[in-house]
């Protein structure tokens, strides 16, 4: 299909003899809001840290926007926008210093930039505090800007490892508010989470890896059936318990 | 698309100077803080200027002023590459803001050449202390000229690519070679440690060797530096000499060097990175009993574990001792006679002066190393775990301290023993010696924790920001390197009890800074 953002086909990543990702195949189309639920350790960062380019794969292929990570990774990190689970900021830089080097990475205009900045600081409430060092900022600020900073650019794909860890109720809200714009604007979202009423209120689709493998994938609605997304997952853990 | 290494270098040089926190913190306690690091800074570089003028002046004196641009460019090649031996691979891999970088739309040679050009900027800046100085006492004795200008300039610029790129290229193939491996950290260091030992013999050999000579000390000093460890310095002297191209030949090999490294590193970076960062959990393990200690001592058996964490600071934290450890037990093996060359008739009078400079000799060692000032700033951001701990700051405080009084004392009593039992020592040199040994290395590790706490860096995104370029470390080297040298050549005139008095010295000092730290508080 044309509109794939995001194609991963049999991903393999081992850790020494360790399988921690076992021949994953997803895609994730324009629009969509891509949920990647799983028990710690189950591979989910590492599948988002192989797709992003930070963490190299032994077999499979991963494309972008129809273009290899492994070919073209400058490309594709272009196009693409990461915030880990416990973004590392630079805690010497003031906010607006850290957002203006996003900025600058990403070739945002100046224009552009600040129009953005002030938008999403304001939305996040975060405008008053950019002028401070990060290191002053509570998690959940920190968090924040890592979020703006990683919209500067208006990426074609967003992927996100647990982003609402941290949010207050209100930033987390608009969080989602931003996820559906983006994705009425054409974009992707693909984000790993534990809050499974989030990704089943927010997701129209989503993945269920265990063990590195792929247990289910899809639409929402066909991955938990009547039930509730709890119970599919429950049953998913005991089910290979037994 | 434009080139991004510049954006990446403006961030790490940011982090490194820590004046963008201070103007940007509205906390006055950080702007002094700052301040007082700067003064560290320009009182550790008026040193190596005071000392490098000095030299120069001797070097003119013996009639070798026209040797000193070399000389310059081969004793700051030396310092550089043994002060980034350990470094390389901590400034390029496994870095806090890899993921951070990694994940942007930078190109990997820009990456690798970002980190080389911040470590460039630091060592340049040591290279200029000390080429700035000798240049003026050059142009002083042989009289200005643009052209000697010109070469200088260039080989000065020049000068810490070579030896950067050569260490760092050394300690990435270490990190290559054991990134897959299941104790690559252990394997790093005992790879580390061998090929600084490795570093040491054989310039201390080609130090003996040139001694061995004959030589007037200045010009042994020149030969073995030029001639011996540093062969491309030569090309800077041959374009003073009249052959114009050496200087450019100098530049060119140090550029291609730097380039060379830079290209390769960024074949591999990726692929190193990930070994370095894959760390899947073991399953299968299988409970043990429950061992318990005191909470000091799981604090102290955490700051040890934290020592063997990580190659580049076990590597730089116990150089000092490592080296001590060396010449005693080397000490007990070699025949002083042989290798100084002293008639036998000179022999009683040359072990007598030598035996006074033991405790010299070992502060100056025990001074060269110390975790203490970099073990608090190593808990980074995850600090406020530590602090929340049912524990006083002075317990954790004396913990950070404990390695390093550990390896110094250790090495310090096994070189005392051994130098006392070879020299000859009489009862106040053996008192020197073992109460050096003890005393000094408390002090040394009270003096690092305490700095630490007083200038404290929990925002470095490599370890070797912590580890070496803080300034604590600055302090603690610098200021022992200053006292090892006076004691160490004064002992000769006043015997064991110049170092008797410093360790009386020491002595009080713990006491003080061990009262203070019961005053402390650690905050996030």
């Amino acid at each position: 299909m044309d509109n794939k953002v995001l194609e991963i086909k049999h991903l393999t990543k081992r850790y020494g003899a360790k399988v921690a990702v076992d021949d994953l195949s997803l895609d994730v189309c324009a629009g969509d809001i891509y949920g990647f639920i799983g028990q710690n350790g189950a591979g989910k960062t590492t599948t988002l840290r192989a797709l992003t380019g930070i963490l190299g794969f032994d077999e499979g292929e991963i494309f972008i926007d129809g273009n290899s990570v492994k070919e073209k990774p400058v490309l594709c990190k272009s196009l693409t926008a990461y915030i880990p689970d416990n973004p590392d900021l630079y805690e010497y830089l003031t906010g607006i210093q850290y957002l203006n080097f996003m900025g600058d990475v990403y070739e945002v205009p100046r224009d552009k930039r600040k129009e953005r900045i002030d938008k999403y600081a304001d939305m996040f409430r975060i405008a008053g505090d950019l002028g401070s060092l990060v290191s002053a900022y509570s998690h959940g600020m920190k968090q924040k800007l890592a979020i703006i900073g990683a919209l500067l650019h208006e990426p074609k794909l967003m992927v996100l490892d647990e982003p609402f860890v941290g949010l207050d109720p209100e930033a987390a809200f608009k969080l989602k508010e931003v996820f559906r714009r983006m994705c009425e604007a054409g974009s992707a979202i693909f984000f790993s989470t534990h809050v499974l009423d989030v990704a089943e209120k927010l997701c129209n689709k989503i993945a269920i890896i265990k063990g590195g493998k792929l247990i289910a994938s899809g639409n929402i609605e066909d991955v938990r059936g009547d039930e509730s997304l709890e119970s599919v997952f429950m049953e998913v853990l005991e089910n290979d318990a037994r | 698309m434009h080139a991004k290494w510049p954006l990446l270098l403006k961030i790490q040089l940011m982090g490194l100077t820590g004046i963008n926190r201070a103007k940007n913190s509205g906390d006055a306690k950080e702007k002094r803080k700052t301040a007082g690091g700067i003064v560290a800074l320009a009182v550790v570089g008026a040193v190596i200027l005071f000392y490098a003028a000095m030299l120069a002046v001797g070097f003119c004196a013996q009639g070798l002023g026209k040797n000193l641009p070399a000389l310059v460019v081969a004793l700051a090649s030396v310092i550089i590459f043994a002060f980034t031996l350990f470094q390389g691979s901590s400034i390029l891999f496994a870095t806090k803001d890899h993921d951070t970088v990694m994940s942007l739309p930078i190109p990997r040679w820009q990456v690798v050449l970002a980190r080389m050009l911040c470590s460039y900027v630091v060592n340049l800046a040591f290279a200029l202390a000390v080429a700035v100085p000798v240049t003026v006492v050059y142009f002083i004795f042989d009289g200005f000229s643009l052209g000697a200008f010109g070469t200088i300039l260039l080989s000065v610029l020049t000068t810490p690519l070579l030896p950067l790129a050569v260490s760092a290229a050394l300690s990435t193939l270490i990190a290559a070679l054991t990134a897959r491996m299941r104790f690559k950290n252990l394997l790093q260091s005992v790879l580390g440690i061998a090929l600084f030992v490795g570093v040491m013999i054989a310039s201390f050999s080609f130090s003996f060797s040139a001694s061995a000579n004959g030589e007037a000390d200045m010009a042994a000093l020149f030969g073995m530096l030029v001639g011996k460890i540093y062969p491309p310095a030569m090309l800077v002297d041959m374009t003073l000499s009249g052959a114009v191209w050496g200087v450019f030949a100098f530049a060119g090999i140090s550029l291609a060097a730097a380039a060379l490294f830079v290209i390769v590193v960024a074949c591999f970076y990726e692929k190193i990175n990930t070994a370095l960062l894959s760390r899947g959990a073991r399953a299968g393990y299988k409970a043990k009993d429950v061992k318990s200690s005191s909470a000091f001592g799981a604090l102290a058996k955490k700051e040890l574990k934290r020592l063997f964490s990580h190659s580049g600071y076990l590597l730089n934290g116990v150089c000092g001792a490592l080296l001590l450890l060396i010449f005693g037990v080397a000490l007990a093996f070699i025949d002083l006679q042989t290798v100084f060359e002293i008639p036998a008739e000179d022999f009683a009078a040359f072990k007598s002066i030598l035996a006074s400079m033991g405790a010299g000799f070992m502060m100056l060692f025990i001074g060269m190393s110390c975790p203490a000032a970099s073990a608090l700033s190593l808990e980074g951001s995850s600090r406020g775990l530590l602090f929340s701990l049912p524990v006083s700051a002075r317990q954790i405080m004396l913990a950070k301290a404990m390695p390093t009084f550990l390896c110094d004392c250790a090495a310090g009593l096994v070189f005392s023993v051994i130098f006392g039992i070879r020299l000859g020592t009489g009862v106040f040199g053996w008192a020197a010696l073992l109460l050096t040994a003890v005393l000094y290395s408390a002090f040394t590790a009270l003096l690092g924790s305490f700095l630490n706490y007083k200038y404290p860096k929990y925002d470095w995104t490599n370890e070797t920001q912590a580890v070496k370029n803080s300034i604590p470390m600055l302090i603690v080297i610098f200021g022992n390197m200053v006292l090892g040298m006076a004691v160490l050549l004064l002992s000769v005139f006043a015997g064991p009890w110049l170092a008797l008095g410093v360790d009386l010295a020491a002595a009080v000092l713990c006491i003080v800074i061990f009262n203070y730290l019961k005053k402390v508080k650690l905050y996030v």
